[in-house]
């Protein structure tokens, strides 16, 4: 049954109802056709259907409105324990989902899957985009982790008991490592605990609770970390966990020259220190990833119109990609204007001189 | 989408593309974003290969990285610091 076609993009929707409903896309998923794919599918849904499979093999484009259509059409399926399949992509189009992360969520499969693509979950594409994803959202979070935990540490040092030098120790993995330290020789006496018998910092992080060395000369749990931070003329430690949710995230470190400088006032203060850093690492990572996600999205927009000026400019000048490319970045170069504009100017020139020839505009049949 | 259809290396930029990347006042994430938007297709790590010159990109991939670049310079008010590469061939405009 074809249920909605568009002439001038070639869009087509055939559905075949069954056990697992069959939907056949073809042509272009963009934002013209992607309102009314998202309608019929979310009919589908509405009638409980919660099994769908998108065959994709005839599909020339999809962009972000497309995404946009399967992301409201999953979103329907969760509360009915649904299940959605997209098969049959082309390589650009299945690069658009690797990029975007969706290749999991959707059980994005390839027009021919590569051999041996499923042997192992390690070896699958979209171990690819999900490298790209975290990287990136990686180092846009780790320029401001460093500077709030920089903050951290001064403040911990200047206000907890006789502090003389705090750290803040991370997970990364499965390693330990020091993301902050207000002097160099805490940060050696972090990494002597993370490479050698461990210490306070470790059992900090690994037990979740408070590890308290008042007098480093009677110390006996670890060995040569007492040594070396004696060595250093360390007398005292104090190591909080920073806990969210059940695993603690890392330790907040404080090492003092004076023995017995934490007191029991000093110890709460620690503690309060410590969760204060946790929810700030916690909330730190949640809105790095959702500025993350809203930059993509209109990255992917920018492509879009980028790749339609290009195709634009290859019909009208008779020219390849690259020489489409190349043309539209010397024009923004020497006018000044955004790349990303210019593309759009020539989208909508292009719109504007399709409309004046057609009034009516694209037909829904 | 920008096509890659050569894989000609080209020379160290002068200056650097990662001098002038910082001149700009932008982070290596925050340039690949601009760089991503703009068509391009590696990775954030390949990216600072480029930058760092551990890897030498081909044309395409310098003049687009240099883009990126001077479009941010325009932003703030500046020029086109970056030089692109072997594009006298043919003068812009559509």
């Amino acid at each position: 049954m074809t249920v909605n076609s568009d002439p001038a993009s070639g869009f087509r929707l055939s559905v075949r109802l069954a056990d697992t409903v069959e939907v056949a896309v073809a042509g272009e998923l963009d934002i013209v056709s992607a309102p009314d794919f998202a309608a019929v599918l979310a009919a589908l849904v509405a009638r409980g259907h919660g099994r769908i499979t998108l065959e994709c093999d005839e599909l020339s484009f999809i962009d972000a409105s497309g995404l946009g259509a399967l992301a409201a059409t999953r979103a329907l399926l969760d509360p009915v324990a649904g299940e959605m399949s997209v098969h049959g992509l082309s390589d650009a189009a299945y690069r658009v989902f690797e990029i975007t992360d969706l290749v999991d969520l959707f059980h994005a499969q390839r027009q021919n899957p590569k051999p041996h693509a499923d042997e192992s979950d390690e070896q699958e594409p979209d171990q690819v985009a999900k490298r790209v994803s975290r990287v990136v959202a990686e180092s846009a979070r780790a320029d401001v982790l460093t500077d709030v935990l920089t903050h951290v540490t001064a403040m911990a040092r200047n206000f907890i008991g006789s502090c003389d030098g705090a750290s803040v120790t991370l997970r990364r993995a499965d390693n330990l490592i020091t993301a902050a330290a207000s002097d160099e020789t805490v940060r050696h006496l972090d990494e002597v605990q993370y490479t050698g018998d461990g210490g306070p910092c470790v059992d900090a992080t690994h037990h979740g609770v408070q590890i308290h060395a008042p007098s480093l000369v009677d110390e006996q749990r670890w060995g040569p970390f007492t040594t070396q931070a004696r060595d250093r003329g360390m007398e005292s430690v104090l190591s909080s966990p920073l806990t969210v949710g059940e695993q603690p995230a890392g330790a907040l470190n404080l090492y003092s020259r004076t023995p017995d400088a934490f007191r029991t006032s000093d110890r709460a203060l620690a503690s309060e220190f410590a969760t204060f850093t946790a929810m700030l690492l916690h909330q730190l990572e949640r809105t790095t990833a959702q500025q993350f996600e809203g930059r993509i999205r209109d990255a992917l927009i920018s492509r879009d119109v980028i790749a339609r000026a290009q195709g634009v400019l290859m019909e009208r000048l008779e020219v390849d990609a690259q020489d489409a490319y190349d043309t539209l970045r010397r024009d923004s170069a020497k006018s000044s204007i955004p790349l990303r504009q210019r593309a759009l100017d020539i989208v909508e020139e292009t719109q504007d001189h399709a409309d004046a020839h057609d009034p009516e505009g694209r037909a829904h049949g | 989408m920008q096509m890659h259809t050569t894989r000609k290396a080209v020379p160290m930029a002068d200056p650097p593309l990662d001098h002038a990347r910082i001149g700009a006042g932008l982070s290596v994430t925050e340039l690949w974003l601009r760089y991503f938007a703009l068509g391009g297709n590696n990775e954030p790590l390949e990216l600072e290969a480029y930058l760092h010159g551990a890897l030498e990109p081909t044309t395409e991939e310098h003049n687009l990285i240099a883009h990126a670049i001077n479009e941010r310079h325009v932003e703030l008010g500046g020029d086109h610091p970056v030089p692109y590469v072997n594009d006298d061939r043919r003068g812009g405009g559509t």
